[in-house]
């Protein structure tokens, strides 16, 4: 991909480059959203304990008796003030313990470490769709603009934009799963199949790392229609921001320079109209991205798949307390840390921000 | 005429653009032709065509622009021709262009060095020892530190480093002809002086050919040693750049040194008064007619051919078809 | 009177109405755009009397025909019917209500709450209490919309009117930070610092001055926003949250209908299509709107 080409020696060119600068800004940037994610944290958990209903008796059902609701109470430290209870939390996170799931009954650690892999499996394969098929339809797009080709592009990055990601999901899972089975619908991996020994909790990775590639092979398959729905709206988004970043910035003089110096036009379109251009889109593309984790379930319930935004659905429908707050934690640290990887890249991109600060797009 | 003499010469180029409304038909039989070494200025208020002769001459014109008749010789080859309707069109070797801003015309993401690289492979077809190129064409333009310059981009620099660094590309295509179109204008002044002046520099020492846009006078005379003077699309008067200056013949040449502010005198500068045409719907005849305070009816209704006054000075106005009895009139 | 430099929408004079034909051309430039605009309408239209337009008004209420479910689409019954015999197409007219209720009364609170922060952070930029207010609303920023208000619907019970509360507290953020942005790049601008010399009311300035230049880029996303509104209404339903039964949802037919896929394909794909459709609307609108405000004047 054109975009890749892009890639690391350049990146390794800016780490030379911005030097010193850019670490000190992005230092700064990380100490700040610890501050913001200690918000979160404090939101969340504020939230969560100053609603209606009692979390112990709906954790243990109407008909359980009082002393075990009691008893239940009692440890989930309902019966202390609401600081108490934030700071006995806080104290339990930093040692790495959030706590118990009420409806799992395991630690909410567990938890997340089995569902949160699923979901980054589907996000990387999400992100690469997006930025694959977006930014070179885009492309293409702005280099036969006015024809046909674009109108027909323009028309269905429309579409993309328009129709949330769960609609695609459907529509996805009734063409090429019911109409034309090629690819599974439900679940991580084929019920005859075993899942790879766990290194990382991704399966393909680990069928890999394994040698298993039937069982990779299996799990990319079962991934490739939800992460395919979830890249639908960012990839359209991509698609007409890159073309009209490129279309705008053709009419730039540094192109006219370029092709009045005889620059080929296959190199100008595949670098010096591309790289300028990239800025927006890939802001925009980040943003949606870094909400993925989030936005996940809806694509994850309708293809039955056990990630970790149904994992946190289903928490919240239950009002499982901890696993909700830490949910939600989680997937603020994912978009906070997204973002920052989004601002490394546009610094990379853009040397005016590597040397000025944040993001100008 | 000696062919190799001449480095550039366009010939009665038409150019139209296709817009919305209709078609606006800019550049009307444009002819001007320079010798190798001579520097000619075009001197012509915004909105006349000078930018759009110079991207043809380069082939840059924008999509919608169509070229209905017009010829243009560069360094021996054509690199234009309209033939019964056909457009030909081969991009020129050896001609470079400087724009107008210099911010606009450096790509902001890539480094200098990054951009001279481009040029010296693609426009002066050098593969090796690109890099010791790429300092020379810095130290022409008198850039100071150019293993630092290479490295870096272009938003570090001032307006003037970065309109000298243009320069420098220019040069590192090895070209035998430059465009500067308006180099100097998004300048501060002092700048603009020394810019002005390596350009004349460069163009003595290595016998470049020079076609200087502008829309001031006073910086054509400086650094020219022919003028054409533009309007709407159409030469109306070239001649030796003092010439320009001692005998002005065109009525528009007069109106724009009168415009030139004074620094002695009684007399206040004056504008001329009216607008531009409507490319959309050009006058007939002679384009500068509706502003004239000399016109006749036949100006409004056939196009003026260009009269000479001697042999380096022509004048594309009715008022001299017959012939000059010393009508220079008013001195400015 | 530097008043009359500075640009604004509350004229009072005629010039106000020459503004308003000139608004109207431009937008109507755009076929797309009166399109929008037409098809936002007849969703109003609907939701507004859906009992008289709908054919089977009563489905929408608790109505259960056994011997009609899961029809598929027919001339009485144009998108079929579900599994329990409704009429699938008047559900979904009396879906438009809470749908259209829901923007409304969401972006009625969070546009003036969210601008209102946006303006003091930005023009008191540097003092203590905007950067409190700002990093609160970072806070918020940190994670996505739909997170938070599922979180906030989820622990409440399952009424409209809570997963509109939930849907505010995570989306006025949004028009705090664009409406601050806005607001720092201006405030230092010579017609506020004119104002500020003039011994102008510091609240007059924020909303008579600055607030009008702003006032483009927030109708535009206000626009677009309806129908993302809706979209995070209909994912609240989806997973039970929101309206309850039998009052119909979007997103409650979309997951009810999802059991049923393929055989009985209809009863989940219309409504989402409908979703679609009201999205498709409003962004072309807020497309229309954006061209109106940005063509300069």
């Amino acid at each position: 991909m054109g975009v890749l080409s892009l890639g690391l020696q350049g990146f390794q060119g800016m780490v030379v480059k911005g030097g010193m600068q850019l670490l000190k800004y992005f230092v700064k940037r990380i100490i700040y959203s610890i501050g913001v994610l200690l918000g979160v944290s404090v939101l969340i958990f504020t939230i969560s304990n100053i609603v209606p209903g009692d979390p112990a008796r709906m954790a243990l059902g109407p008909r359980a008796p009082e002393w075990a609701v009691e008893a239940l109470r009692k440890q989930m430290n309902l019966d202390k003030p609401l600081v108490t209870r934030y700071f006995l939390w806080l104290s339990n996170l930093v040692r790495g313990d959030l706590g118990e799931s009420l409806r799992s009954r395991r630690p909410i650690t567990r938890d997340i470490a089995e569902y949160l892999p699923a979901s980054l499996e589907i996000i990387a394969l999400s992100a690469l769709f997006m930025a694959g098929i977006g930014i070179n339809l885009g492309r293409l797009s702005a280099k036969y603009a006015g024809t046909w080709f674009d109108g027909l592009i323009r028309i269905v990055s429309y579409v993309g934009i328009v129709t949330p990601a769960f609609v695609w999901a459907i529509v996805f899972s009734l063409v090429f799963s019911y109409l034309l089975p090629i690819f599974p619908t439900i679940g991580r991996i084929s019920p005859n199949l075993t899942p790879p020994p766990r290194v990382t909790g991704m399966y393909i990775i680990d069928g890999l790392i394994a040698g298993n590639f039937r069982v990779a092979l299996d799990a990319l398959w079962h991934i490739i229609l939800p992460a395919l729905a979830l890249a639908m709206g960012g990839a359209a988004q991509a698609a007409r921001m890159t073309r009209a970043s490129m279309v705008d910035n053709a009419d730039k003089d540094y192109i006219l320079a370029a092709r009045a110096y005889g620059v080929p036009d296959r190199l100008i379109y595949r670098k010096l109209l591309l790289k300028p251009s990239l800025i927006a889109p890939i802001s925009i593309m980040a943003l949606d991205i870094a909400a993925l984790l989030g936005n996940a379930f809806l694509v994850e319930l309708v293809f039955l798949y056990p990630g970790f935004s149904r994992y946190g659905v289903e928490a919240m429908l239950n009002k499982d307390l901890f696993a909700i707050i830490s949910v939600v934690l989680i997937i603020g640290i994912a978009y906070t840390v997204a973002n920052i990887l989004i601002d490394m890249i546009i610094a990379y991109l853009d040397p005016r921000v590597r040397f000025g600060g944040s993001r100008s797009a | 005429m000696n062919i190799s003499d001449i480095a550039l010469k366009i010939e009665n180029l038409r150019v139209h653009y296709k817009v919305y409304r209709g078609i606006l038909k800019v550049l009307d039989g444009i002819s001007l032709e320079v010798k190798r070494g001579e520097k000619i200025g075009l001197v012509g208020e915004t909105g006349c065509g000078k930018t759009t002769t110079l991207k043809t001459v380069m082939n840059i014109l924008a999509r919608n622009a169509i070229v209905t008749a017009g010829k243009i010789h560069a360094n021996g080859d054509i690199v234009l021709e309209v033939k019964e309707g056909r457009v030909r069109k081969k991009p020129p070797k050896g001609v470079a262009m400087v724009f107008q801003d210099p911010t606009a015309a450096l790509n902001p993401v890539f480094t200098i060095g990054e951009q001279l690289e481009l040029v010296i492979k693609y426009a002066a077809n050098i593969n090796e020892n690109t890099r010791e190129f790429a300092i020379n064409a810095l130290q022409s333009a008198r850039l100071p530190d150019p293993e630092r310059l290479l490295t870096n981009f272009p938003f570090q620099l001032s307006g003037g480093m970065r309109q000298r660094v243009c320069i420098a590309m220019a040069l590192a295509a090895r070209p035998s002809i430059i465009l500067a179109d308006e180099p100097t204008t998004n300048l501060d002044v002092t700048i603009q002086d020394q810019v002005l002046k390596l350009i004349k520099r460069l163009s003595d020492e290595q016998k470049l050919a020079l076609v200087l846009v502008t829309h001031s006078l006073g910086v054509a005379r400086e650094t020219c040693d022919r003028i054409y003077v533009m309007y709407a699309g159409t030469i109306v008067e070239v001649a030796d750049s003092n010439e320009i200056f001692e005998q002005p013949l065109h009525p528009y040449t007069r109106g724009l040194l009168a415009s030139l502010p004074r620094l002695t005198g009684e007399r206040m500068a004056e504008g001329i008064k009216g607008r531009i045409p409507d490319y959309l719907n050009p006058p007939a005849g002679c384009r500068f007619a509706p502003r004239c305070d000399h016109a006749f009816e036949k100006c409004y209704t056939e196009k003026p051919l260009f009269y000479k006054a001697n042999d380096s000075h022509l004048v594309a106005c009715f008022l001299y078809e017959e012939g000059f009895s010393g009508k220079s009139g008013e001195q400015s | 009177m530097l008043k009359d430099s500075v640009p604004r929408v509350l004229d009072t004079s005629s010039a106000y109405k020459e503004r308003i034909k000139r608004g109207w051309y431009r937008f109507s430039r755009s076929k797309l755009s009166v399109l929008g605009l037409a098809l936002a309408l007849t969703i109003v239209f609907i939701a507004l009397f859906a009992p008289l337009v709908a054919p089977y008004p009563e489905h929408a209420g608790p109505f259960v025909d056994f011997s009609n479910a899961c029809k598929p689409p027919s001339l009485t019954h144009p998108f079929g019917t579900d599994a329990i015999g409704r009429d699938i197409l008047s559900r979904v007219f009396f879906a438009f209500r809470g749908a259209l209720l829901m923007a409304f009364v969401v972006l009625l609170i969070v546009v003036p709450v969210g601008t209102t922060v946006g303006l003091i952070g930005g023009y008191f930029d540097g003092l203590w209490f905007s950067t409190v207010i700002m990093r609160i609303t970072d806070v918020f920023l940190a994670v996505p919309p739909l997170v938070l208000a599922l979180a906030i619907a989820a622990l409440l019970r399952p009424t409209l009117m809570n997963s509109m509360i939930a849907v505010c507290v995570s989306w006025w953020p949004w028009y705090a930070r664009l409406v601050y942005g806005m607001t720092v790049s201006v405030k230092n601008e010579p017609f506020v610092k004119a104002a500020e010399l003039m011994g102008m009311n510091r609240f007059k300035i924020m909303f008579g001055e600055i607030l009008p230049n702003h006032l483009g880029p927030i109708l535009t996303k206000m626009t677009l926003d309806v129908g993302w509104v809706i979209l995070t209404g209909a994912s609240l339903s989806f997973v039970g949250l929101g309206e309850q039964p039998p009052t119909p949802a979007l997103g409650t037919m979309v997951s009810d209908g999802a059991k049923y896929l393929p055989t009985f394909w209809w009863i989940s794909v219309f409504p989402a299509l409908m979703i679609v459709a009201i999205i498709l609307a409003f962004n072309l609108l807020g497309d229309g709107v954006r061209e109106m405000l940005t063509s300069g004047e």
